[in-house]
């Protein structure tokens, strides 16, 4: 099977770091900014680093919502986006503003309460409390680490859609989300060493 | 739960990797990109570097470097010295950083922190603050590496740069620096309890209990160190077993 993966560039974000992870998961990465070729690729991955607010301006900016819909509900092609690019999954998000996302997810994206977390950005190693059935995790002990970096998480989400959470102080953090083709992580693959190579690669592999 | 980290510090001169005490003797120990495989092969938190020169020489960071060492490291990578303008931060992200370590432009000019904020996002605007003791339970901000007074206290400047957008500050206490006599908890806990961001604690790390005692004593986020894993025996593996044998986590 192809390992292509074609990586959705909206101008933001740190792309080197999400290409050379790619590769180290055994992907063959290839850039796209246009409709064509979120259309015809075989799997997607939407990074993002930044606000939601700058994101959901730059889709508009790009004209890609329309065509990444169509490929990822109508054609079905497996999708992964890590954090901000997760967030736009959502119907909407409440950074700096309020903008529609691609609503690929029954979902909003809201602020961590600053009172159960006590330190915001929640930044640092933080290990999953429960993956939630998600085949993205298969084979990783109990409990993997990962990198996050965030002040929002993706919340108030459809009982249809798969979980996974951990813990910041009280606060309950949507870590990662999948919904049939539609996978997302809220910490970064691309900056968590062996496991996050782990689940790059189990998407490639098996998406 | 989040873990507490333990960052390495590489401090540069260009393009060689020094060791400072005090804020000065520097002594050359090596290439950054060696270095940096090294703690890559060690799997650590997360990679702080800091070209403790540009900011007098008036220039910024390598981008070489940085792309040297992106090119080889899966964990999230922090470059500071002599960051002035968004721009130059815009060239440094993409060069393959994760974060920016802004201090003596921030100084002169707090709207540096907003717009990087605006720009390209909190999570990636560290403030780097380099204090001096000044008297007791007094302390300094100074600036262009320990040379300038900055006329403001670490508590106010953190604060201050908390409200302007900081998603981290990095506390260097200049005492402490390379002296491995253990970090300055009044200092680092002064700024830890009035922030509701991360704080990095940095100088003066010597044995793995001088982590123990950051942790518990300055509630700290995370503790950096240069000086230990360069001229001791200790790891960052080793300092989290002794953090681990206290009950603070720490990612195995």
């Amino acid at each position: 099977m192809s390992k292509e993966v074609t990586v959705i560039d909206i101008g933001i974000g740190n792309l080197s770091s999400v290409l050379k992870a790619l590769k180290k998961a055994g992907g063959v990465p290839k850039l796209t900014s246009d409709a064509a070729g979120v259309l015809a690729a075989p799997r997607l991955i939407f990074p993002g680093v930044g606000a939601f607010g700058a994101g959901a301006t730059a889709l508009e900016k790009f004209g890609l919502a329309e065509s990444i819909r169509e490929a990822v509900l109508v054609k079905k092609i497996p999708i992964l986006g890590f954090c901000m690019g997760m967030q736009l999954f959502a119907q909407r998000g409440y950074e700096n503003g309020d903008f529609p996302g691609l609503g690929l997810l029954p979902g909003e994206v809201c602020q961590l309460e600053i009172a159960k977390c006590r330190v915001l950005p929640h930044m640092g190693w933080n290990s999953l409390e429960s993956i939630g059935g998600m085949s993205l995790f298969d084979g990783l002990p109990l409990s993997p680490h990962f990198y996050f970096v965030h002040s929002y998480h993706m919340t108030n989400l459809d009982s249809k859609v798969q979980v996974s959470y951990c813990q910041h102080g009280d606060e309950r953090v949507t870590a990662a989300v999948q919904l049939e083709n539609i996978y997302g992580t809220q910490f970064h693959p691309e900056k968590s060493l062996a496991n996050g190579i782990h689940v790059l690669k189990k998407f490639i592999e098996h998406a | 739960m989040l873990k507490h980290r333990v960052l390495p510090l590489v401090l540069l001169t260009g393009y060689n990797v020094v060791k400072s005490i005090n804020f000065s003797t520097y002594r050359t120990l090596g290439n950054p990109i060696t270095i940096c495989r090294i703690y890559e092969s060690r799997g650590v938190d997360e990679l702080v570097l800091l070209d403790i020169r540009a900011t007098v020489e008036q220039r910024g960071p390598s981008l070489d470097i940085i792309r040297d060492i992106s090119g080889e490291c899966f964990m999230p990578l922090t470059i500071g010295g002599g960051i002035a303008d968004v721009e130059q931060v815009r060239k440094i992200l993409r060069a393959g950083a994760d974060k920016v370590a802004v201090n003596s432009a921030a100084i002169e000019n707090p709207q540096l922190i907003a717009d990087i904020a605006r720009e390209f996002g909190s999570q990636c605007c560290v403030v780097s603050i380099d204090a001096k003791q000044v008297g007791v339970g007094q302390y300094e901000v100074y600036t262009h590496g320990g040379m300038q007074p900055a006329g403001k206290s670490p508590v106010d400047w953190a604060r201050e740069a908390e409200a302007l957008g900081a998603g981290e500050i990095l506390l260097n206490s200049i005492d402490r620096d390379g002296s491995m006599q253990g970090y300055d908890i009044e200092l680092l806990k002064s700024v830890a309890d009035v922030v509701s961001i991360p704080v990095v604690a940095a100088g003066g790390a010597g044995r793995p209990e001088h982590f123990s005692q950051v942790f518990l004593e300055a509630h700290v986020s995370a503790a950096a160190a240069a000086s230990i894993f360069h001229f001791t025996s200790f790891t960052p593996m080793e300092v989290k077993c002794e953090l681990a044998s206290r009950g603070i986590a720490v990612r195995a």
